[in-house]
């Protein structure tokens, strides 16, 4: 029913004489659409877009080369700084380290003095070299 | 004491990492020849008992260092020693310090 209200045709009898209503051209038809390709052959040439980039990149390496360079002589600055106060900081350990192991020979001599044939002290490896206690008794904030 | 005083009370400077990083360039200058000592003594003997004495060298001159520095420039050294207190040793985040701090106590 509501197509026969919509297409209604003033004067029309039946049903089948109703207009088309179609959605077309409009009259004339429509402008002509171009679809032919139009890449320009203008331009830099191949070589020309090589040595750009291979320009960009060759100056954008010696620049990582320079800030290479400024980031290793920082490095080196700071390892320097390390180097020159390590013996005061090692020196110092020291001290306090021969105080403690003091102690603690003192502590080993009273607790195995019951104990026949034991040296106190240093009894520890065969080879000669001075090794750091290996247990962690003597640090046990640190261990 | 704050943490950052260079200072302790009697006027000594006190050996944290941020002087002792504040120092490391006049440490290294003038220190140089107890350092080595002591680092050839180490290399040979591990044992620190054997290398008290050179160490006893070394922690005199670093300390006497420290004092001599902080007595010919105060104010500069404290200023250094505070900005490497807050940015935790970081040579590059204080630059303005450092060229005024070797300004004042050149490194000779």
């Amino acid at each position: 029913m509501t197509e026969a209200v919509i297409r209604n045709k003033p004067g029309m009898a039946s049903v089948k004489e109703m207009p088309l209503l179609q959605d077309g051209p409009p009259p004339g038809g429509f402008a002509p659409v171009r679809y032919a390709r139009r890449i320009s052959n203008t331009g830099p040439s191949a070589m020309a877009i090589f040595l750009t980039v291979s320009g960009a990149f060759a100056w954008g390496m010696y620049q990582v080369g320079q800030g290479n360079k400024i980031r290793r002589a920082l490095k080196e600055e700071k390892y320097a700084a390390r180097r020159a106060i390590l013996p005061i900081l090692q020196a110092e350990e020291d001290e306090r380290f021969v105080s403690e192991w003091k102690k603690y020979l003192e502590y080993e001599a009273d607790v195995m003095k019951d104990v026949p044939g034991w040296k106190v002290g240093e009894n520890v490896y065969n080879s000669g070299r001075w090794m750091p206690p290996a247990t962690g008794e003597l640090r046990p904030d640190v261990w | 004491m704050e943490a950052n005083a260079a200072v302790d009370g009697t006027g000594n400077p006190i050996p944290t990492s941020a002087v002792l990083t504040a120092s490391a360039k006049h440490i290294g200058m003038r220190c140089m020849p107890e350092n080595m000592a002591f680092l050839k003594c180490k290399k040979n003997d591990p044992n620190p008992e054997k290398c008290l004495e050179k160490g006893r060298d070394v922690t005199r001159c670093v300390l006497g260092l420290l004092k001599d520095l902080h007595q010919r420039c105060p104010k500069e050294m404290d200023a250094y020693v505070g900005c490497m207190y807050y940015y935790t040793n970081e040579f590059d985040l204080c630059r303005k310090e450092q060229e005024v701090f070797e300004k004042a106590c050149p490194l000779k």
